[in-house]
């Protein structure tokens, strides 16, 4: 039998417990028969609630706090081959992949004729699968780090040569302006680059397999992956590319949707402006 | 509601009215009088939890201040609109509104030239949108494709019950048969515009269309509030497109949470968490 009903089933016999005693109950004792048929019917509106919220009911009653966990595992792993991600629901493992769609057109580019048919082949692409398939548009923030890092470097570069103009005497004074237009050049665009935040557009599908043994599920959702890959390139004509290691995060984890650095980067400045 | 809700709910309802069927066990005074009130209320309670559990459930577990773990590292507060990550020190929560570009295609009974006028205009409205929204946000479809000719049989078994009705109201002759045959007209006009859709060779879908957005702060408050703000935000940016837009929460918000790391497999699976938007 289906565990919902069971724990239905269980509920709505307690309350039903309830209630009798509250019926059997000597009316002198009609305090407690009230205490009795209010609890009853709490169980009722709980056996009701576990139609929907199972996932809720069933730790609410066992663990009886006001934080109640649900699960204390880690909600996927990654595959060994690290482009799978797998979970487990129930008794089954569920296997994900993740294909980036690498499509850079723009509607605001396009003529009528072109925005139309691109419409319709984006209605084509959601029903190239008889199993459900997840299509997103995501808009992240670009984690600048790297890229700053590197101009910091270029800059103390600049700055070194400027420290260095008063040892050189047969600098020119050419010479010296382009020294001194390079600091105040990299300090400008490092000033741009971090007060801006930049963002990053990524498009991609998702399949999923479900199977009794992970490298069941695994195998299928990368035979589901090839299928949607030859669908989305015959509809789109573009070459997608199933998404490995680091790059799955940035569709799974919030910290890569908008990486701390950037944060702290923000944080930083507003607090030296203040 | 499907058969197995009308059974929850029909079993449910039974205690209150076993109680009801014996209030001379509670006396003739006051007791009673409690008693009826409190059996009104909790059937109140089971109604509003069939239709409106994404209002009800929440509203309890706020104010019982009731949150949950739903793995390792996450939380849902109370109010169940949002799920919150820690990491790196910072608290991150991210927040799903529906986005419901259905009733564009299906729901309406729309003449060509403005679907055609809608869909061709879509793609730009879009990037309008998207390019003026200054916070990480993320536009999902699950979608499945479905047997184009179990669909067709459907519509048509449709079609013929609304002209049996047709039929029955064209009889009758009472005052509001006017309104009837016009509100009949309408569903059939809507049922022969798919069949016609799936006749010129379009393939018909199932699927859910839904908007996450990503916010950030230094405590878990924080970072609730922004992503708060920007869901207000989506909402009105989004106004102009004529989406149905509402911010999810209860079971919706975890299912879709689930959704992040396992899409359902099946096309049954995937239509019973969310009846409403296939």
């Amino acid at each position: 039998m289906d565990q919902r009903y069971v724990i239905f089933f269980g509920i709505i016999a307690i309350s039903a417990v309830f209630i009798v005693i509250a019926e059997v109950l000597p009316i002198f004792l009609w305090p407690l028969k009230l205490l009795f048929i209010v609890i009853g019917l709490a169980f009722d509106i709980l056996a009701f609630s576990s139609r929907f919220y199972l996932y809720l009911v069933s730790p609410l009653i066992s663990q009886r706090k006001r934080f109640i966990v649900l699960s204390q595992e880690n909600p996927y792993t990654l595959s060994e081959s690290s482009d799978v991600v797998v979970t487990k629901r129930g008794e089954n493992f569920i296997a994900t992949i993740f294909i980036e769609v690498p499509l850079y057109v723009s509607a605001t580019e396009m003529q009528d004729e072109a925005k139309f048919n691109f419409a319709m082949q984006v209605g084509k692409l959601m029903s190239i699968s008889p199993y459900p398939i997840k299509f997103s548009n995501q808009t992240s923030i670009l984690n600048k780090d790297e890229y700053i890092q590197s101009l910091h470097h270029l800059l103390s570069m600049a700055q070194n040569d400027e420290l260095k103009i008063s040892e050189n005497k047969d600098l020119s004074p050419s010479d010296i302006n382009r020294i001194k237009g390079k600091v105040s050049m990299w300090q400008n665009i490092l000033d741009n680059v971090s007060n801006v935040q930049s963002f990053d557009q990524t498009i991609f599908a998702e399949v999923s397999a479900e199977a009794p043994k992970d490298y069941e599920a695994i195998t299928l959702a990368q035979q589901r992956a090839r299928e949607v890959m030859s669908g989305i390139n015959s509809i789109l004509g573009v070459m997608p590319v199933v998404a490995t290691g680091a790059d799955i995060l940035k569709f799974l984890e919030p910290e890569y949707i908008i990486p701390s650095v950037e944060v702290k980067e923000k944080l930083a400045r507003v607090l030296s402006d203040m | 509601m499907n058969e197995e809700g009308i059974i929850f709910l029909m079993l449910s309802m039974l205690i209150p009215l076993i109680i009801i069927s014996s209030l001379s066990a509670f006396g003739k005074g006051i007791a009673s009088i409690i008693v009826i009130i409190f059996v009104l209320l909790t059937i109140g309670i089971l109604l509003a939890i069939n239709w409106l559990d994404y209002i009800v459930i929440p509203m309890f577990t706020q104010i019982l201040n009731i949150s949950f773990q739903p793995a390792q590292g996450f939380n849902i507060p109370p109010r169940q609109d949002c799920i919150i990550k820690e990491a790196n020190g910072l608290f991150y929560a991210y927040a799903y509104v529906t986005a419901n570009l259905y009733a564009y295609e299906f729901k309406q009974e729309t003449p060509p030239e403005e679907v055609n006028l809608k869909v061709m205009t879509a793609p730009e409205n879009w990037e309008r949108i998207i390019s003026g929204l200054e916070f990480p946000v993320r536009f999902s479809i699950i979608a499945a494709g479905l047997d184009a000719q179990n669909v067709r049989d459907e519509l048509e078994g449709k079609r013929s019950y609304q002209q049996f009705q047709m039929s029955q109201a064209l009889q009758s002759n009472s005052a509001n048969s006017a309104v009837t045959i016009g509100e009949i007209q309408r569903k059939i006009n809507i049922i022969q515009a798919k069949i016609d859709r799936i006749s010129h060779g379009e393939k018909p879908i199932a699927s859910l269309m839904y908007i996450t957005t990503f916010a950030v702060g230094v405590s878990a408050k924080d970072a609730e509030d922004k992503v708060s703000s920007q869901v207000e935000s989506i909402r009105i940016a989004f106004s102009s497109m004529n989406l149905e837009t509402s911010r999810l929460q209860g079971r919706e918000l975890y299912i879709l949470f689930q959704f992040e790391y396992g899409l359902p497999t099946t096309y049954q699976e995937f239509t019973s968490y969310f009846e409403q938007q296939t």
